[in-house]
């Protein structure tokens, strides 16, 4: 029973970890919550299944296409909505209330073109799953698992390692530094709103293999996404994976012995406990002080 | 007798020494200013005074009460009253309501007073205003009372920030930088303001980078560098202390024993 | 006419949680975006009294609003040391935290069946089961609301709460116990977020979860931005014209199903148009940028 909830939790949490490290990417450089990122996750899901299940389009294409949407929504969205924001150095709530104007919008469009109906994008019978230690474990859920690992690597190697990801960095830690260097910190954005929303896109394809997606629950997707970001410390990378870990097994270890509905709760209740005692996360970020 | 005291003390900040074995008295109804580098340390010993900021140790004392522990309001209540280097106005209120927030309500600005004591804080509002207006006055800034307050200049921000801590009336004046960006004419102003403030039996600490200022102004000057207090004195004595003048001149190198 | 008496109670209601918010969020800057949680409280408390003991209403909502005190109380001794975008989180996070116990804590809330036959108001034993006479009373209570709120902004309490929002370490250095006017306020906000919350389940006699989701803070955080941060004649005009405006998507025939989120991507479109081009909303004072 233990392996089991432990096997849920990662597989749940590998899903968070996805929408948190695609979050993070947007976040290091934006610097507030960018909720709307939730929509986009969902948006890749139905995308895809219009492509894949109802147009019979090959699942890689489907996802690849998809994923591209998602991407150019991100960069539709930064440009019409957050980029004059910035230019007119609004304050964080209006970024966050514009965003979750987005979210309210790009949801109730889904629902009015999609319907209530909720989907999936499962079309084989559900296959008989490998059994470890106790605990049933299916190949779709092993490719969820074995996605977001690699996925975290990729991103975090590609911040590391690349040019564009060291610009990201750069403009992460300081844009007025940045452009000093002749780094363009409207196009890093833009290019970490791509990169961003095509990872949760695709995040959101693949996980609909397993799960339903309807819109109504994606709020609930990336406000985990965001707990596992602050977790793990926000705007770092690796950490985002560890958050969405570590959430996953705490909501599903945590309703072992009480109802499954519990499990937001749960997570609401981790995320007051971290914004109280441990806003920087696990590896203790420093939030920014004021100065006097 | 010294009505303020700071004694040994020290802040760290991620392996920065901020502050390291401070301290120095300020007698009562003296001018004193505190000078040094940018960095030196000047504003943070003011945020430990105020209660802003905590030190790694050493002690404030103000009217022989150790004060080091307290919040900044409660320090505020107490008789120590503060302005701030990056100026701190309300930006979306008028200039007289900027004024009328420095006062010692107490009891007229609770939520059970607003709610019951209809009169007595309409009393109390009209007695503030009257205050609020003469501070304004002082300062000449009454004629823009009604203004935004976000929409003043800087010299005028300034001019508001000392209006309000007049109006505050507290015992011991913590003054940042109250010249920076200032006209001569408004700084002559300004000194002459301080003067009366110390004539009606006001401590005032300031801190200042305008060596005139100081010179004229400050009866006692101490001064910081990288942390350390460098020297303690009057006026004359810190012109010509060689340790200030390396400081700031680093004309001769003091060379280490 | 029955429809329009009714579609005037929802305002009334809605007036009495814009300007309760409004209090939090545009006058001491605070941003709130849990605000539901606290009339879900005041709604599930009067209802269970209601339905266990008999409990009047009139007893039931002001205890309803008690209990949304002191979870009020909890929430805001807690955000003390949070800031801007970390407050907003938290609270969006306890709002979360109080719907989800309303939908599992199934023992006491019947979780997501809700709870019905929640009986009406009555005065000196006259039953106001008719909508015009739910309407006095609504109106009644929208009075008295805007006329402590009115009474607490423009006195030097509300000065203070100002004096916050514009510069918490300022009003700190003028002598003012900044946090106890924080949970002050939040409570505050929360009495009157949980009088709306009883009144809306004794009229509509049926309480669930779904009445006090995510969506509805926010809805009632778009109705303080419309009408104007830190105006509460602002508020009495936002939730008003996003109450009545949908309404028309009613009479033009559409279905339900199609009215519904169509209402809400008019709301969500709002929200972005508002922080795009005019951020103080209609009435707003306060230029929030």
């Amino acid at each position: 029973m233990f392996f089991q909830l432990l096997f849920n939790g990662i597989i749940a949490g590998s899903a968070y970890a996805l929408v948190a490290v695609s979050f993070t990417v947007i976040y290091r450089v934006v610097k507030f919550f960018h909720f709307a990122h939730g929509i986009v996750y969902a948006i890749g899901a139905y995308f895809a299944y219009t492509l894949y299940a109802v147009h019979g389009v090959n699942f890689i294409v489907s996802l690849l296409l998809a994923s591209m949407l998602t991407g150019l929504i991100g960069i539709t969205i930064d440009r019409f909505v957050y980029s004059p924001l910035r230019r007119r150095r609004s304050p964080n709530l209006v970024f966050l209330l514009a965003s979750f104007g987005i979210f309210i919008f790009l949801q109730n469009l889904l629902q009015l073109i999609y319907g209530v109906q909720v989907l999936t994008l499962r079309t084989d019978p559900v296959k008989e799953g490998f059994h470890f230690l106790g605990a049933v474990i299916t190949g779709t859920q092993i490719l969820i698992v074995g996605t977001s690992v690699i996925v975290t690597l990729g991103v975090w190697l590609f911040v590391k390692k690349t040019k564009l990801g060291k610009a990201m960095r750069a403009v992460a830690d300081d844009p007025w530094a940045a452009s000093v260097v002749g780094i363009c910190p409207q196009r890093i954005i833009v290019a970490s709103f791509f990169i961003g929303s095509a990872l949760a896109g695709a995040a959101g394809v693949l996980v609909s293999l397993e799960t339903n997606i309807d819109p109504t629950m994606v709020m609930n997707t990336i406000l985990k996404g965001i707990i596992a970001s602050i977790i793990g410390g926000i705007g770092s990378i690796p950490g985002a994976m560890f958050g969405g870990l570590f959430l996953g097994s705490a909501e599903n270890l945590g309703i072992w012995q009480i109802p499954s509905g519990w499990k937001d709760c749960i997570a609401f209740g981790i995320l007051i406990l971290f914004l109280l005692f441990k806003p920087g996360g696990i590896s203790g970020v420093r939030a920014e002080k004021e100065c006097l | 007798m010294n009505v303020l005291e700071v004694r040994n003390l020290f802040k760290n900040y991620d392996g920065v020494k901020a502050v390291e074995n401070v301290s120095f008295g300020i007698p009562k109804g003296v001018i004193a200013a505190l000078i040094g580098q940018n960095g030196a340390g000047k504003t943070t010993v003011f945020n430990i005074i105020t209660g802003f900021l905590k030190p790694d140790s050493g002690c404030i004392i103000f009217k022989n009460k150790d004060i080091t522990s307290m919040a900044p309001y409660q320090i505020t209540q107490r008789g120590i009253g503060r302005t701030f280097q990056n100026i701190r106005i309300f930006s979306q209120l008028s200039v007289l309501e900027n004024v009328m927030l420095a006062t010692k309500y107490g009891h007229s600005e609770s939520l059970w007073a607003a709610l019951f004591r209809g009169r007595e804080i309409r009393k109390k509002d009209r007695q503030n205003q009257e205050r609020a207006e003469s501070c304004l006055m002082l300062v000449g800034m009454h004629d823009k009372k009604n203004e935004l307050a976000e929409d003043l200049s800087h010299g005028q921000r300034k001019l508001l920030e000392l209006a309000r801590i007049i109006a505050l009336d507290p015992e011991v004046f913590l003054l940042d930088e109250p010249s920076a960006g200032l006209f001569p004419e408004t700084i002559s102003k300004m000194c002459e303001i301080i003067h009366q403030l110390r004539d009606s039996g006001k401590t005032i600490l300031f801190i200042s980078h305008d060596i005139n200022v100081v010179m004229g102004l400050a009866e006692k000057v101490i001064a910081l560098n990288y942390g350390i207090k460098i020297a303690e004195g009057t006026p004359s004595e810190t012109q010509n202390n060689e340790a200030v003048i390396n400081a700031y001149l680093g004309r001769r190198r003091a060379i280490a024993p | 006419m029955e429809y329009l008496f009714h579609i005037m109670v929802i305002t009334g209601i809605y007036i009495i949680l814009t300007q309760s918010l409004n209090l939090v969020i545009g006058y001491t800057g605070l941003p709130s975006l849990g605000h539901a949680a606290f009339s879900c409280v005041g709604a599930y408390t009067s209802a269970l009294l209601a339905l266990y003991f008999g409990l009047s209403p009139w007893f039931g909502i002001i205890i309803g609003a008690c209990a949304a005190i002191a979870i009020a109380a909890v929430l805001g001794a807690a955000s003390l040391r949070l800031k801007g975008d970390y407050l907003a989180l938290a609270t969006l996070g306890f709002g979360l935290i109080v719907y989800s116990v309303a939908k599992n804590w199934v023992l006491l809330t019947e979780g997501p069946m809700g709870l019905p036959g929640i009986h009406r108001f009555s005065i000196l034993g006259f039953q106001l089961s008719e909508a015009w006479s739910y309407l006095l009373l609504v109106i009644a209570f929208v009075l008295l609301t805007n006329l402590v709120l009115k009474r607490i902004v423009n006195s030097p309490f509300g000065r203070v709460l100002q004096g916050v929002r514009e510069d918490e370490v300022a009003t700190l250095a003028m002598g003012k116990n900044v946090n106890k006017y924080k949970i002050t306020v939040f409570v505050v906000g929360a009495f009157f977020a949980g009088i709306a919350g009883g009144l809306y389940a004794h009229y509509i006699t049926f309480i669930d979860p779904s009445s006090f989701t995510v969506m509805e803070s926010i809805t009632i955080l778009l109705m303080v931005v419309f009408g104007g941060m830190g105006s509460l004649t602002g508020s009495i005009i936002g939730a008003s014209i996003l109450v009545l405006l949908p309404e028309i998507l009613r009479f033009i025939g559409l279905p339900s199903i199609v009215a519904a989120p169509l209402r809400q991507m008019m709301y969500g479109l709002l929200l972005v148009v508002l922080m795009l081009k005019q951020p103080m909303g209609l009435l707003g004072k306060y230029r929030f940028r």
